[in-house]
């Protein structure tokens, strides 16, 4: 099973080399461009492969966990192995890293207000050739700005080191993260387990270098330093988590309440509260765009901690079916038509079924 | 015969006119708080912080074009109120921010940023700027006496303030 989880995950770095953009500067390989965007039908099928192979380990790695027939050893060396691996995968199956590097170059480099300033008012900035949503100011919160500049300052100004260095510096909130809910959980290798080692985590995470993951990192560690007593660097770590994506603002009534509480507020209800409020806030999301599959890291953390059937099962569906929202585009080579159709379908129909099949299940 | 001539009528008459409609695509805001109103004074707050803000050349360029329009509208407004004084206050600010503005942009091409984009847009500002002036210098006298209730009345040289804001805006990049 750790051979084929490893196969697997050798062989999505390799295909995500297709994704390269056509204006990047480096070519890497025209076939596996081409096999990419000419062959959709294949594409698409060796895409869900990948993810069906990795959910087949991932669900194999729970149920060893679950039976304590894994060592803890095996685990980090898992997630070691999947940093390891993917650091070197190319982050092209989402743009995001490319804005985090432009706006990080609006700020840093030019020295302008990236909240007012967006990447295409610098028309001869060379990056513009390959990305995408130039003509936005920065979406994140000023936090997450003065953090990129740690990752700006390493990439020495070439885009290749400044990519790598991005991947380094979300694999370590993603180490951070994964740490936190050790501790949290008082060394549950299952709540480990489920979040380092989930599909979804780890494509959203080490694949395309989301920065969700940090967003989260803060929340948590706000969670642990409350648990330790100490509220104000707790506050604080909220405030920075709120103020790199926002979305964690849906925290501070359960944080409130949490500190009002103290001592008085069992942890899973907190868990549970704190899940809902991440669903509550992804659900809401096709307001602002429309649901993103790395979104559901702000939900994953909460239901690893959690650790009931129901809550697992729902959050497994979602974790298989938004890893496919990006088939219909890979095999139509189209965001239009029936892809937003298809993509509903995917991220909704998964969940159901698990819980559907979960709930007779418990009846029989 | 007839329509040959008509046709070279109608083409001398379409090309003796200046396009100069095609160079106005720049919009100006609608007026802003007016002095006299409660939140004139929270307006101009928000504008200087908003000035701390607007870091960068790029950034500080925009806002100053961004004041220099909304002082121009507010002076445009008090002239059209007859309150010459505080018109005549609002344009030198205006003045002030569009010289700004236009600093800046150099400063920024000083710098290697590409601003030919953003020096259309200024051009089409200044034509703008220039054409709203225009109108105003018609609609007012050359000299106005303002006269308070209990100073000394002063005159007010209006054309001559507008031709110099005007010149002010006749700027080449």
């Amino acid at each position: 099973m750790i051979l084929l989880y490893i196969s697997t995950l050798l062989a999505l770095t390799i295909f995500s080399y297709g994704f390269v953009d056509t204006n990047f500067p480096l070519v890497f390989s025209r076939e596996l461009f081409l096999f990419v965007h000419t062959k959709g039908e294949l594409a698409a099928s060796l895409y869900s492969i990948s993810i069906v192979s990795l959910f087949i380990c991932y669900l194999r790695f729970l149920w060893l966990v679950k039976r304590k027939k894994i060592a803890e050893k095996t685990v980090w060396f898992l997630i070691g192995g999947t940093i390891g691996i993917l650091l070197f995968s190319f982050p092209g199956f989402s743009y995001d890293i490319f804005n985090y590097i432009a706006t990080a170059k609006v700020i840093f480099l030019y020295k302008e207000n990236p909240y007012i300033i967006m990447p295409i008012d610098i028309p001869n900035e060379p990056m513009l050739a390959f990305t995408h949503a130039a003509n936005k100011i920065a979406l994140y919160g000023p936090v997450w700005i003065l953090l990129t500049f740690i990752p700006h300052i390493a990439g020495f100004g070439n885009i290749m080191f400044t990519i790598f260095a991005f991947k380094v510096f979300i694999a370590f909130f993603y180490v951070g993260t994964v740490w936190l809910l050790w501790q949290l959980s008082k060394r549950s290798l299952w709540a480990v387990v489920f979040f380092a080692l989930n599909p979804l985590v780890i494509f959203e995470t080490l694949v395309s270098s989301h920065n969700d993951i940090t967003m989260m990192f803060f929340a948590l560690l706000s969670s642990y330093l409350l648990i330790k007593g100490k509220t104000i660097p707790s506050l604080a770590s909220l405030f920075i988590s709120i103020l790199i994506k926002y979305a964690t603002i849906f925290l501070l009534p359960i944080y409130i309440l949490a500190l009002l509480r103290k001592g008085r507020l069992h942890l899973s209800t907190v868990w549970y509260i704190s899940m809902l409020s991440m669903y509550f806030i992804f659900f809401l999301s096709p307001l602002r765009e429309e649901i993103y599959s790395w979104y559901f890291i702000w939900i994953l953390p909460f239901v690893a901690l959690l650790n009931k059937p129901l809550t697992t099962i729902i959050a497994l569906g979602f974790s298989f079916g938004l890893l496919f929202r990006i088939v219909p585009f890979l095999y139509t080579q189209s965001w239009a038509g029936v892809t937003p159709i298809i993509k509903s379908i995917v991220t909704f129909a998964s969940p159901l079924l698990a819980t559907i099949v979960y709930v007779l299940k418990k009846k029989i | 015969m007839y329509r040959l001539l008509l046709t070279l009528s109608v083409s001398i008459i379409f090309f003796a006119f200046p396009k100069e409609a095609l160079a106005y695509e720049y919009v100006l805001p609608y007026p802003s708080f007016m002095p006299g109103h409660p939140l004139y004074k929270v307006s101009t707050l928000l504008d200087r912080l908003e000035e701390w803000w607007s870091f960068g050349n790029l950034a500080k360029s925009h806002y100053y074009l961004s004041l220099a329009d909304k002082k121009l509208v507010e002076a445009k407004t008090l002239f059209e109120y007859d309150q010459h004084l505080l018109a005549l206050e609002a344009l030198a600010q205006s003045d002030v921010s569009f010289e700004k503005a236009n600093a800046f942009l150099l400063r920024a091409k000083e710098e290697g940023k590409d601003t030919s984009e953003k020096q259309v847009v200024f051009k089409n500002a200044s034509f703008t700027h220039q054409r709203v002036l225009q109108k105003i210098s018609e609609m007012l006298p050359a000299e106005f006496i303002w006269q308070p209730e209990f100073e000394k009345p002063t005159t007010l040289f209006l054309k001559e303030s507008l031709e110099s804001s005007m010149k002010k805006r006749n700027f080449e990049q």
